[in-house]
């Protein structure tokens, strides 16, 4: 993906297709109080968006559909301490889910390597679960575009395989020190373009404009 | 191994926290050189987290459908797990994050800023607190003695039960709460009952207790001691072991740890209980 792409979505709430927005009709927090139907919404909500993130990650479609339903466990059992305050439903579904793919990326480091099955064609990028797009993931989109083009490189990378900072020093050609300073740089002024715009907390709890010196 | 992240140590402390942070979020560690750095309230931050999730869905739109047989997988998996951790028609859960949104609004200063997640947390605590049957808590083991010393504890008026809240670390694999630290600060004699996290092999990793006193440096927690959770246990009941004074406990957490545990914990949390 070249940077400008996804930058054709509208401010606000995306393509204006006239459906419901995604965080208009939360279902966390009914995931939350047990409620049989609010989990199979929420799969039909995020299952694609977490399966996407599962095909990345995952070196096979066996492994995806295993780490998929790790995700879901996991966000079943964090679905209570959702915030819409703080994010969108779709990021911090996507939040739990790259933590966990992550974390499984390191454990499977860790281990001899396994054969893997030959990667799917993935289907075309139509409208997976989600059509609207989230405010904040939107204000992401814009905040990637204020960075300098390295900065973009590298984060891309990091981002999108959960890629360690030699191997992006070997796929860029960039010295190792000159890696981790774009990744970090990157993702803090993301990060502080998102407060800046009322998202997040900091790390002392602290909502944006709070205390936030 | 510098894949983690080694920081210049002329780095301003605050750089070094948010590159620490920015490390976690898009490598999903903290290099062992800078994890000290990260006080407890720090290290549960997750803006970082939610800044690369979100940058990751504006790059890397969902582009494909999950087959159809996850669908049924997934939803039946969550169906029993629901199903199964009903204990209460009370939405404890809406009525958490109802009183934690509160609580977070509330600081004003930035001494009261500086523990806002601590507030947050304490008022999950105190919803499951409210909510938590009370039979439950008397279902202690009948030949564990420490199990008897609790049951005395409780008994005080003095003493406090606050839940643990379990985090997203694989070992915790319960849902919501995980157990209850049973606190009595005039005796200073607790202890901690926790459920639903993995038994642990001791000679690779043990399970440490650790105290937040308010009337000390809280980047220095208070080791609570050491313990196992055995293969057969549902539920393990660990007297308190404080190896100085508490003064003001103001949050109780376990971490996972290397055998016979450590002075500096790697911060790896799979249970918090703050006090309200």
């Amino acid at each position: 993906m070249s940077d400008g792409e996804n930058q054709d979505q509208s401010p606000g709430r995306g393509k204006g297709n006239g459906r419901t927005p995604p965080d208009a009709d939360p279902v966390l927090p009914r995931v939350a109080t047990g409620d049989p139907a609010a989990i199979n919404e929420c799969y039909d909500r995020f299952g694609g968006l977490v399966w996407s993130l599962a095909r990345r990650f995952c070196p096979n479609a066996s492994d995806a559909e295993d780490a998929v339903q790790e995700i879901f466990i996991d966000v079943w059992k964090s679905a209570a301490r959702y915030d819409s305050e703080i994010a969108s439903e779709t990021t911090f579904v996507a939040m739990i889910a790259r933590r966990r793919l992550i974390d499984r990326n390191r454990r499977r480091q860790r281990r001899p390597p396994m054969p893997t099955l030959p990667e799917q064609a993935a289907a075309p990028a139509e409208a997976v679960g989600e059509e609207e797009q989230s405010e904040d993931v939107r204000l992401a989109a814009e905040a990637f575009e204020k960075l300098r083009p390295e900065q973009k490189q590298v984060l891309r990378l990091a981002i999108h395989h959960g890629c360690s900072h030699e191997q992006i020093a070997t796929t860029t050609g960039m010295p190792l020190g000159t890696v981790k300073t774009h990744a970090r740089r990157g993702l803090i002024k993301i990060r502080e373009i998102l407060r800046a715009q009322g998202k997040l907390m900091d790390e002392a709890g602290n909502r944006p404009g709070e205390d936030d010196s | 191994m510098s894949g983690s992240s080694p920081i210049p140590n002329d780095l301003p402390s605050e750089d070094a926290r948010a590159w620490s942070l920015a490390d976690r979020a898009l490598l999903g560690t903290c290099g062992p050189d800078v994890s000290t750095s990260l006080r407890i309230v720090e290290y549960l931050d997750e803006s970082f987290d939610y800044a690369a999730a979100a940058t990751d869905i504006a790059l890397f739109p969902p582009a494909e459908r999950p087959p159809e047989a996850l669908r049924r997988r997934v939803t039946a998996t969550l169906g029993r797990l629901s199903e199964a951790s009903r204990p209460s028609p009370i939405p404890m859960p809406q009525t958490a994050a109802t009183t934690a949104n509160t609580a977070i609004g509330a600081p004003t200063t930035a001494s009261t800023g500086r523990w806002g997640w601590i507030a947050a947390a304490a008022a999950i605590a105190i919803a499951v607190a409210a909510w938590w049957p009370v039979t439950e808590i008397d279902r202690a083991t009948p030949d564990g003695s420490p199990a008897l010393f609790r049951n005395a504890l409780i008994a005080d008026r003095s003493t406090a039960v606050v839940a643990c809240a379990c985090t997203e670390d694989p070992l915790c694999i319960g849902s919501g709460e995980c157990g209850d630290i049973v606190w009595n600060a005039e005796r200073g004699e607790g202890y901690l009952r926790l459920v639903g996290v993995e038994p642990n092999d001791p000679s690779e990793f043990q399970y440490q207790l650790w105290i937040v006193d308010s009337t000390r440096d809280e980047r220095y927690p208070i080791d609570g001691g050491v313990f196992d959770v055995p293969g057969d246990c549902g539920e393990v009941i660990v007297p308190i072991r404080a190896t100085v004074p508490v003064g003001d406990a103001a949050l109780f957490a376990v971490s996972v740890e290397k055998p016979g545990g450590t002075v500096v914990s790697d911060r790896r949390f799979v249970a918090v209980a703050p006090v309200g």
